[in-house]
């Protein structure tokens, strides 16, 4: 499970939300998890559905930014899997493929919302302030630095 | 293709029709002459006995060779003089009105040499009113009943032939409907083992093989665009923290590492479309044919050198020459020692030799090897051995761009674990030059 720091914003504001990012892309992951920080929330990140399902169980993340594409398995069988179970956080979907089918799939598997990359680091951490009702960390504190 | 095959029906049953009326009144015609000759030759032996001239039922005349009556004597000549001649040389046969006779007659004349009247002409002549009547009555029976009997049978051959076409038709219905979106959707295939089932069956075929072509392409363009689009997101990413960092509170540091990153990643992209724009060029044909005569130790000693890190690899082998642009043997012998310098522990052979009129470049490493499961695919594209999408190690077309310029010169690519380093082996096999 690869991670940045969490930064000390977040981790001193003990109601910081947590967000996890999975994604098996190393370098995009910790831009991610750095541009979460920065924004108040406890991001952390792994790299495959197997590693998410755990880091589900023993971090509870409040939401969730999930890869179509990871190792076993995929995306949008942890995202059915989650629904299934009735996980009710938040989920924003990220794919950088061309088939025109992720988006509609990703709903259809309980997604709330889905972004096609590259996106703006704008506009995710829009949309997980929207899933997330709740206002991030404390305002003031220093950004989450490399 | 039923009216067709009913217009058949009907032009094959007309010219029955037709041979058949003529065969008919063909014999009936041989026949009636026939029997004039056989009583010419009665009249021709009769003459020989004085005062016995049988006839009956043909009238007979016995003429000399001027045109005179011999037998019966003072009868009026059935012949003119024109004919008398003609049939003193070989057989005659008239067929007209004959007074006596009839307004249908035939006649049949023919020169005989006699002991007593020395060369004559004996003729005979018979009605040929029955073979008119023949022909009257069949011309009535075919012009009423052939036509109709040729249009029942135009309209059976046609209605068979529709029965027949019926399958082929349903399934040209439903292959103007099949979309190649509706994955797995077939056309219906006839039972039974003819021409029509077995069509069906390789039509279904043909659709099986096109899905699985455009699946694969499809399944390219999915790679393509993940390939593509992962280092312009992490760059985009780098870029927007970069510009984060130089707000208050700058940091400089941060920023500068941020921009490196991106740097790095646009590097990144620029190789995957080099390697993209070269498969599709090598795909399109557009490779640049032989164009010089390239030492393939040369070319493979040059390949090694640039690599940093060059003492651990080992060139040998023999010089062989092939016919190709020296650009893309250079682009073979780098893709693959780049590969086997991502994955050697610490040795990589490369060999050249001839074997059999064809140059065998192996390159080889003592590392792990590809996985079993990769090993099929090797030299699929965007296939890596080493931790799939997340590594940025290469950009996954290396092998890929290697076979594929391999076909192009007419070789081909192999690969395989184990000797001689007992890591990674892969072959190119190419037409050797001389």
């Amino acid at each position: 499970m690869t991670q940045p720091e969490p930064s000390e914003a977040s981790a001193a504001a003990g109601d910081a939300r947590r967000v996890l990012v999975v994604d098996d892309d190393a370098k995009l992951a910790t831009i991610l998890v750095l541009a979460l920080q920065r924004a108040g929330y406890d991001a952390r990140a792994v790299e495959s559905g197997d590693q998410a399902l755990w880091a589900i169980l023993t971090h509870q993340p409040d939401a969730l930014v999930l890869d179509v594409v990871i190792p076993h398995p995929s995306g949008v069988e942890v995202c059915r899997h989650l629904r299934a179970h009735g996980w009710t956080g938040g989920i924003v979907m990220i794919s950088a493929r061309s088939n025109p089918d992720d988006r509609s799939t990703a709903i259809r598997a309980g997604a709330d919302t889905f972004l096609a990359k590259p996106f703006g680091l704008t506009d995710l951490i829009a949309a997980v302030g929207t899933l997330l009702t709740d206002p991030p960390g404390p305002p003031g504190a220093a950004p989450p630095s490399r | 293709m039923a009216i067709l095959t009913a217009a058949g029906g009907a032009l094959i049953l007309t010219v029955g029709v037709l041979a058949l009326y003529h065969d008919l009144t063909g014999e009936v015609s041989a026949a009636i002459t026939t029997e004039l000759r056989i009583r010419a030759d009665d009249v021709a032996h009769d003459v020989e006995v004085p005062g016995v001239v049988r006839a009956r039922p043909v009238i007979a005349q016995v003429l000399t060779t001027t045109g005179e009556t011999l037998f019966p004597p003072g009868a009026e000549p059935l012949l003119t003089a024109k004919e008398v001649a003609a049939a003193t040389r070989h057989q005659l046969v008239v067929d007209g009105p004959i007074p006596g006779v009839g307004t249908h007659a035939r006649l049949l004349a023919r020169p005989v040499r006699t002991g007593r009247y020395g060369p004559v002409v004996v003729a005979a002549a018979t009605t040929t009113e029955p073979l008119e009547r023949a022909r009257d009555r069949l011309r009535l029976i075919l012009g009423v009943a052939g036509p109709a009997l040729i249009a029942t049978t135009a309209l059976v051959a046609w209605l068979l032939a529709r029965a027949a076409l019926r399958p082929v038709r349903r399934m040209a219905r439903d292959a103007a409907t099949i979309s190649l979106h509706e994955r797995g959707r077939r056309l219906p295939e006839p039972p039974g083992r003819d021409e029509i089932a077995e069509l069906g069956i390789t039509l279904n075929q043909m659709l099986s093989r096109i899905e699985a072509s455009i699946a694969h392409e499809r399944a390219f363009i999915d790679d393509a665009s993940h390939e593509l689009r992962s280092p312009i997101a992490v760059a985009r990413g780098e870029l927007e923290l970069a510009a984060q960092d130089l707000r208050d509170p700058v940091d400089l540091d941060a920023a500068r590492a941020g921009v490196d990153s991106a740097l790095e990643e646009t590097n990144r992209l620029a190789r995957i479309t080099e390697d993209l724009l070269t498969l599709a060029r090598v795909d399109a044909g557009q490779l640049p044919p032989g164009t010089a005569a390239c030492d393939l130790l040369s070319a493979a000693r040059a390949a090694a050198d640039r690599l940093p890190g060059a003492a651990g690899i080992e060139v040998r082998g023999a010089p062989v020459t092939v016919q190709a642009d020296p650009i893309w043997i250079d682009r073979i012998f780098t893709n693959l020692i780049t590969n086997a310098a991502h994955y050697a522990r610490h040795r990589i052979l490369v060999e050249v030799t001839r074997r059999d009129g064809l140059a065998v470049l192996v390159v080889a490493d003592d590392g792990p090897g590809f996985p079993d499961l990769l090993l099929p695919r090797a030299f699929d594209r965007f296939v890596r051995g080493d931790g799939g999408r997340g590594a940025r190690g290469g950009t996954g077309l290396g092998l890929a761009i290697v076979a594929s310029l391999a076909g192009a010169l007419g070789g081909q690519a192999r690969a395989t674990n184990g000797p001689p380093l007992g890591g990674a082996r892969v072959e190119v096999i190419l037409p050797a030059a001389g």
